[in-house]
Order: structure tokens, then C-alpha cells, then sequence
């Protein structure tokens, strides 16, 4: 059996992610959740946050979505995503980068810190543990 | 039709269930959510992919808990103006796959104030059609009004 190891600092693989109000409308449509202050652009400008934003759930699935390329589908059956933090708004027109980055192996699991950053800096963090990725298996992680 | 009235924090006292909320894990949904995120890993839309993987069908991403842990406690209420979500928990134990309906409890399980903000934790568990529970999500709102 291939060595299992995920040494503290290890980086899970990066995501990218550019925002639109496109992304933001689709987001809209797929939640039902037609909030104005995420869809309508003339309401959300006279709201403390000055356009539209992105509705929350959106990066938590970008963090998915990363959890998931790293551990593979065994995150499906033993994945935590624990006390994410939404810190500041997540908006169109920008790109984001969405890491990961171990901070500790506990009970043969990895203690992950989440970050997504733009350019207004962090705009959401948090925690997960995730069952360590035997890389000499196929389970569906990124190659 | 009528609009639905808002869900307001003095209805939501600690140990209020909501009613079972099915949720159905279409093809249809799941092409959405992944056009809208732009993850494409293709054991959400791909059988072959799926099965390689152990897996007998496709599998519905997990980033739906978002949607429908906070459609649990919005089926028959919506969110008034000026909710802000402050915090976030995602528990998953077993995937479901696509074409599954997921059946979901939602509880509200604390209440307090603090600096004259209103804050509510809800917490929504989903279990498939055997009645296995596969995710639990933990909403921190700081409800407006």
C-alpha cells in the first residue's frame, strides 16, 4: 500500500474564479433566491455595498469544489466544511482564488484552511477535515 | 399568487421544526448549479465517470447543501430584506445521487444578541429515500428584523 501523507503546509491545487453578474443571475436562478441585492443592480447600488454581490452559498461551493479535487468522492462520505466566515463581499467583475492548505493531520484525517481571496483581500474563510488522498488510487481527485 | 410572509426572529424560538422539505436531485438542477459555478467534474453528470469511482450513478455536488439548507426554513416564509449570512457548516456522510429526492428537517437551535444584532442558527439535516442521513448544514444568520 502506497504511503498516505499530507505533511502539514501542504497546498491543495488552487482555483481560480471570475465572477459575473451572469455567474451571480445563474447562481439566482439555480438557488431561487432572487434577493435584489444580488440581482438588480440599480437596488443594490444605493445598499452600504455599492453593486450587487455574490449570494453567500456560491464560494462555499467553489470550496466544495476544491475539497472535492484534492480528497476525492471520499469527501462525499466523510467531509467537513466547519465554521466558514464571511468577511467581505464576494463581487462581479473580479477574480478570486480559492485555497486550501493543511494545517494538521488528526485521527489519519486532514485539518484544512480554507481561504477565498479578490481583490479587496480574504473575503471568506474557514476549516474542513477531509480523509487524506491515497494517491495510488483513482478517486476522483484532481491529477 | 400571495407573497409569502417573512420569517421573522421572534418566530424563530430554539427547537421550532420546520415541515419536511423534499428537495429532488434532478439532471436539470444539477446542469444549472454546474453552469453556474463552473465546476465540472464530470461524477456529477457522468455515469461511466461515476462508476469508476465506485459510485453507481452519477452523484449530486455537495455545494447543493448551501441551496437546500437554506430552502428548509424558506418553503414557506422568505428572508426579509437585510439578512446577512455570517457563518456556515457542512457535515456530509453518504452521497446521493442524481434523480434522488433528498428529505430534509430543518430546527432552529440558537438564538441570542449581541451588539444589538439578532443572530439564529438553523440546522437542517437531508436523509435519502432509505431514510440515511447524508448531510447536515448549519446556517448562522444575522436576521434583520
Amino acid at each position: 500500500m502506497a504511503q498516505v501523507s499530507a505533511p502539514p503546509g501542504d497546498r491543495l491545487p488552487a482555483l481560480t474564479k471570475r465572477v459575473t453578474q451572469d455567474t451571480i443571475d445563474a447562481w439566482a436562478k439555480v438557488s431561487g433566491d432572487s434577493n435584489p441585492l444580488h440581482t438588480d443592480p440599480e437596488f443594490a447600488a444605493t445598499s452600504r455595498f455599492g453593486g450587487t454581490i455574490a449570494h453567500g452559498h456560491l464560494p462555499l461551493a467553489w470550496f466544495c469544489e476544491l475539497l472535492i479535487s484534492w480528497a476525492g468522492v471520499a469527501w462525499l462520505s466523510a467531509g467537513e466544511m466547519l465554521d466558514v466566515r464571511f468577511v467581505a463581499p464576494v463581487r462581479p467583475g473580479a477574480l478570486y482564488e480559492v485555497t486550501g492548505t493543511v494545517a494538521d493531520v488528526q485521527d489519519g484525517r486532514a485539518v484544512i484552511e480554507l481561504e477565498i481571496a479578490g481583490p479587496e483581500g480574504t473575503c471568506v474563510r474557514g476549516g474542513a477535515t477531509a480523509p487524506i488522498p491515497d494517491p495510488a488510487e483513482g478517486n476522483g481527485a484532481a491529477t | 399568487m400571495a407573497e409569502r410572509p417573512e420569517l421573522l426572529y421572534d418566530d424563530l424560538v430554539p427547537g421550532r421544526r420546520f415541515p419536511e422539505f423534499c428537495y429532488e436531485l434532478t439532471p436539470d438542477l444539477v446542469e444549472a448549479f454546474v453552469a453556474a459555478t463552473g465546476d465540472d467534474n464530470p461524477v456529477y453528470t457522468d455515469g461511466g465517470a461515476a462508476r469508476e469511482l465506485g459510485l453507481d450513478r452519477p452523484t449530486a455536488p455537495p455545494g447543493l447543501a448551501g441551496i437546500w439548507g437554506r430552502q428548509a426554513y424558506l418553503q414557506d416564509h422568505r428572508m426579509p430584506p437585510g439578512g446577512i449570512l455570517a457563518g456556515q457548516d457542512m457535515l456530509f456522510s453518504r452521497p446521493v445521487a442524481v434523480g434522488d429526492t433528498l428529505r430534509i428537517q430543518a430546527e432552529v437551535t440558537r438564538r441570542w444578541e449581541r451588539k444589538g444584532r439578532r443572530f439564529v442558527t438553523i440546522e437542517s439535516t437531508a436523509r435519502n429515500a432509505a431514510g440515511r442521513q447524508c448531510a447536515t448544514v448549519r446556517v448562522t444568520a444575522i436576521w434583520p428584523k
